[in-house]
């Protein structure tokens, strides 16, 4: 603070005299620093060392520093600057190294393009999906998630796609991207990744709790049949179906009907039986006979 | 800022970074080591399909890890010295009144704690706002004002008036235009 003599308070600290100095005031209290400097010949030197102290140092780092010389310097600038360039989020954007995990976590979306669907190991699926979670960000807790239960076995079904997901023809967003936004969980991230045969779009949803879901699903269209498999996993609902041509997966930390509900936004018509329905998580009930609804839509094999 | 301003901006944005390293690292030739070193960072983390929202203060702060991280392994393992560069450094006598009197701010700089050394150079050399520099060194901002205030009166005594290139002046006009110079 400016010294003061007695009791007197000072009009203006050196913090307000230092923003003075800097030019960071608004210009009514800039007029207010000035009318008081204008008076009292010891805050205008000391304002005066402030601006010359800090001229000081520009003048002394900046002609010690120079410019960058090294060609490698401006070689890595030049990167950045690509990089920058660069599309990213709202694109589509392709993970070719996509590796084992990546692998594993779209094996189920691959394998129902292909028409073996059925030869996929249940428990094998429940891994891969929790595996796709955990690669796209979930919370730690998953990786505790029992995956000692088979999931349940894939039954075939017909289905009504729905229409009223969003598609769109542009080459640089997926051909379907549902709007799970009524459910909490926005779109934060679009995938294409690459398989040997085909590929499979990823859509990462975030909810605002910070709650993740994902869908997956084929490509290109295949094989049209109906499948569908729905289980609760700990805080994990996982949901597989095969459905106009297409195979799709969606794992999300949410509850099964929810994801359930959720699915019908991309498939009309998926339901599961009630009557041999628990409701349980993890609960050891003999599997449902799947059957066609009202709709004639998916009916899934429950395993609760 | 926007993508395409960041981006013509980059140019600058390295001549920038390249002077706050000099500040901090008070060698140009570890300095440029130093931004280049951040430059591969930030393009990793780019790579990585990572978006930055803030690029000159992501720069930065990016660079003041690069250095606190060398600052450590120069901690464990001590300074790698070439003999040759050393005894050449040390012959070279300073023959201007003017490298006297920038090597007594360098000293009284490099004798201020580190905290309060990067802020003023963010501040003072780079001329950012408190917020950039809160964002940079991931402070507070009244933690900033605090280390900024502190560091210029720390500053300010060490350094005789004398030496100044600009002479007290008496009159606010005066005061007006020293500072908008």
């Amino acid at each position: 603070m400016h010294p003061t003599s007695g009791n007197t308070i000072p009009l203006v600290s050196d913090q307000l005299l230092e923003d003075y100095a800097d030019g960071r005031l608004d210009p009514q209290t800039e007029r207010r620093v000035e009318g008081v400097i204008a008076n009292d010949r010891d805050l205008r030197d000391k304002v005066l060392r402030m601006i010359a102290v800090r001229e000081a140092i520009r003048s002394d780092v900046g002609s010690r520093a120079g410019a960058p010389r090294d060609p490698l310097t401006w070689e890595l600038g030049d990167a950045v600057e690509r990089q920058l360039r660069r599309p990213k989020r709202g694109g589509l954007t392709r993970i070719v190294p996509f590796g084992a995990v990546a692998a594993s976590a779209i094996v189920l979306t691959f394998a129902g393009t292909n028409g073996d669907f059925l030869d996929i190991k249940p428990a094998d699926l429940q891994q891969a999906a929790v595996q796709t979670l955990l690669q796209s960000g979930a919370p730690a807790q998953v990786a505790e998630t029992k995956g000692s239960e088979p999931a349940g076995e894939i039954v075939p079904v017909t289905s009504v796609p729905d229409r009223s997901a969003q598609t769109s023809s542009a080459e640089a967003m997926p051909e379907i991207v549902p709007d799970f936004s009524k459910f909490g969980f926005d779109l934060v991230e679009t995938r294409l990744v690459a398989g040997n045969s085909d590929d499979a779009v990823h859509l990462l949803y975030e909810g605002k709790n910070g709650r993740r879901l994902s869908l997956y699903y084929s490509g290109t269209k295949g094989e049209d049949k109906q499948q569908v498999s729905v289980r609760q996993e700990g805080p994990l609902a996982l949901l597989f179906w095969h459905a106009d041509g297409r195979s799709f997966s969606m794992i999300g930390e949410v509850q099964r009907n929810e994801l359930l509900d959720m699915a019908r936004t991309v498939t009309k018509g998926i339901s599961v039986d009630q009557s041999t329905d628990n409701g349980t998580q993890g609960g050891t009930n003999p599997p449902a006979e799947p059957s066609l609804d009202q709709e004639g839509g998916i009916k899934a094999r429950s395993d609760a | 800022m926007n993508r395409q301003h960041e981006q013509h901006d980059l140019q600058a944005h390295i001549r920038s970074l390249h002077r706050f390293a000099t500040g901090l690292t008070g060698n140009p030739v570890d300095a440029e080591d130093l931004v280049q070193e951040c430059l591969r960072r930030v393009l990793a983390h780019l790579k990585g399909d990572n978006s930055v929202s803030n690029l000159r203060a992501y720069l930065f702060r990016t660079l003041r890890n690069v250095h606190i991280d060398q600052c450590r392994k120069v901690k464990t393992r001590g300074y790698e010295v070439n003999a040759d560069d050393g005894v050449e450094f040390l012959s070279v006598p300073p023959s201007q009144e003017d490298r006297l009197r920038c090597m007594d701010i360098s000293s009284a700089l490099d004798s201020l704690p580190d905290s309060q050394r990067e802020v003023i150079l963010l501040s003072c050399l780079e001329g950012m706002t408190y917020e950039d520099v809160a964002e940079v060194t991931g402070n507070p901002i009244g933690t900033v004002r605090s280390r900024l205030h502190r560091g210029r009166a720390a500053l300010r005594e060490m350094l005789d008036p004398a030496q100044y290139d600009h002479e007290p002046v008496h009159g606010s006009n005066s005061v007006t235009m020293l500072r908008k110079a």
